[in-house]
Formats: C-alpha cells, structure tokens, sequence
C-alpha cells in the first residue's frame, strides 16, 4: 500500500513537473532608478512556444514614468508599436513583436523609461499578452524609485 | 519512225491500281481531316495558352506591387515586356529577381520608360522549364502619392521572343484602409491570426497609421 502510494506521488511530482517546464512566459523585468534617470527595463520570452508573433500591453503610471522609446533585445525580433505620444497619453505600450530570428528564448527589448520627478516607491509594469491567448504566461515588472 | 515519241505505256491494270489506291487515300484523308484540324487548333491553342498576367497589390501609401505571373514558362526563351501604369513611375533598381522562375533567366534587366518599365530577359540556363511561375516582382511608386486613393491599372503592352500572351492587370483599388489609430492596427493584426488578414495587410495597415497626421 505504501508503496502504491508513493509510485503515485511520483507520478504526480513528475506530472508537475512536466506541466511547469511547459508553460512559456513572457517578463518584464524588475529594475530601480531615481527620478531624472533612464531606465532600460528588459522584456524575456523563455520560450516562443511556436508562435510567430504575439501582442503584448505594458500598462504603468504616465504621471510617474514617461516611455521613451525601446532598444532591441538579443532575439532579432521585428516589433511595431505606437507612437510615443499615444503611449505617454494612454500610459500603455502594446507593440506587435514579429519574432524573426531563430533564437527560441531571449530578450525581445528593452523598453526606455525615464523616472519623472516626484515620483515615489514602486511603480508597477503591468504585462498582459492579449493575442494569442491563453499560450504565455505574463509575468509583470516594476521600476523601484529610490 | 524517227521523230516520234516514245511515251511510256501504262496498262490498263496499272491506270485502274493508282487511281483506286489514290481515291481511297482521299477518301481516308477526308475522313481523317476533321480529326487532323483539330489536332492543329489544340497544338496551336496550347502554344497560345501561356499568359502572362500581371497581379498587382498595394504595397503602402505611396507603393504598388506588380508580379508578373506566367501561366506555362514551356518553350520560352526570352521576353521584352514593357509594363506602364496610369500616373505611376519605377527605376531599375524596383524590378526583383525574386520571382520563383527568374533565377533561370540569364539576363534579366530592366530600363524605365515613361511611365513604366521595360524589361528584358533572355537566354535561360534552365530551358526546358515546365508549368507556371512568377517572372519578379515590380514596385511602382505614385509621382503624385496618391496611389492610396486612386485605383492603378497595369498593362503589359509588348511580349516577344515567347509565346506569352498578355493580360491586364486587374485594377487595385489602394483605397485608405482606415487605419488612423493604433487599435486599428491591433484589429487588422487580430484579424491576421484569426486567419481572415494576411500579414501584408497588417504592414500596410501600420504603414497608414504611422504616415496618418
């Protein structure tokens, strides 16, 4: 009986397992900065999961942060967007990314950001991934204010 | 006797053989030759099947695309084409090479005429091709920057050296898409993964957007 037992709890472990490493997500990361500073917060994707393209959102808090533009990341990806005064007035950055290179993971970009002044604690970067649905895992960012 | 001419005598049997024979090759070849001239119109009909047929597609604001697209490349040596455009202009350097069968072609250059270009080609290392293909690519670009809200017509108006015949292009309607804002853009890309876009409508949709005010 015991040994039943514990043939399943393995089971179950490696079920776990498998179930995690499959799951694809895409990060924005966690980066500090004072106000007055550009800040390059980088955007990861561990696995394309066989997607071609896919439509991002970063929403932050335009009364804190002002969206300077992005750098390219390690993966080649093409990447259109909207124009910077929308994103400022909207406080949202939702590019298409066009992955091109070969690369499965890496960087996408880098997405410019200079800390307005007065701006205090934590300010959140808030990523959803819209389309396709349902394949990544978002895992949102922040920019810690000194 | 001197003087006469000796004909050569033909029997009887002989006169009755050849005209029999003869009458009855006649009536065979009668018989045969609705078979024999219809044989020649399909040989002749499939010698001119062979079209060469421009497909034109908005490439931007400002552009379109032109592909020459060949029915049956069988028997083709060479072409002169010169393709024009309603209130169109292109260079040398907008003809691609990147058409499925163009590599074949050994020489494959273009000169801009008035309002469009000529283009040459002849001498393929790959004679003996079959089936259809694309010659190239032509981008055209509107003189005035209005092919967005004009519609272009294309027409290839000389081929030689080939059995090729032309047709027109069927018009492009390069009307705005109506993608002035951003959420237009991501609805057209929607529609591109859902399957009911291609992804050259998306560019051209963001192509819009950037260029709108």
């Amino acid at each position: 009986m015991l040994k039943c037992l514990k043939v399943i709890l393995f089971l179950a472990l490696l079920c776990g397992v498998v179930s995690v490493s499959e799951a694809a997500s895409i990060a924005v990361g966690s980066v500090s900065g004072s106000p007055g500073e550009t800040i390059l917060v980088p955007v990861n994707i561990d696995d394309m999961a066989g997607q071609t393209s896919c439509n991002i959102s970063v929403v932050f808090d335009s009364n804190k942060l002002k969206f300077l533009g992005r750098e390219n990341g390690n993966m080649g990806a093409g990447i259109m967007g909207p124009k910077l005064a929308d994103i400022n007035k909207r406080g949202k950055y939702n590019p298409i990314i066009s992955f091109m290179g070969e690369a499965k993971g890496g960087t996408i970009m880098y997405l410019k950001f200079a800390v307005r002044e007065g701006a205090k604690g934590d300010v959140p970067l808030t990523l959803t991934v819209p389309t396709p649905a349902g394949v990544y895992n978002a895992v949102s960012g922040k920019i810690m204010v000194r | 006797m001197e003087g006469r001419i000796k004909r050569p005598s033909i029997k009887k049997k002989g006169i009755e053989s050849i005209t029999r024979e003869g009458g009855f090759k006649m009536r065979k070849m009668k018989s045969l030759m609705p078979i024999i001239l219809l044989s020649i119109l399909l040989v002749t009909g499939m010698a001119s099947a062979a079209t060469l047929t421009p497909v034109g597609t908005c490439n931007g604001q400002d552009k379109v695309d032109v592909t020459l697209s060949v029915s049956d490349v069988t028997g083709i040596i060479g072409y002169d084409i010169t393709v024009t455009g309603t209130g169109l202009t292109t260079t040398t350097a907008d003809v691609s090479k990147t058409g499925s069968i163009a590599a074949s072609w050994t020489v494959f250059q273009a000169q801009a005429v008035t309002g469009g270009v000529r283009i040459l080609a002849a001498g393929c290392t790959a004679c003996g091709s079959t089936g259809a293909g694309n010659l190239g690519t032509i981008t055209f670009t509107a003189t005035d920057g209005t092919v967005n809200t004009e519609t272009v017509s294309v027409t290839v108006k000389e081929v030689s050296g080939g059995t090729l015949t032309p047709a027109a292009m069927t018009p492009v309607d390069c009307s705005p898409t109506g993608c002035l804002e951003w959420t237009d853009v991501i609805t057209k890309y929607n529609a591109y993964v859902a399957g009911t876009a291609e992804w050259a409508d998306v560019i051209a949709c963001y192509n819009e957007y950037v260029a709108a005010p």
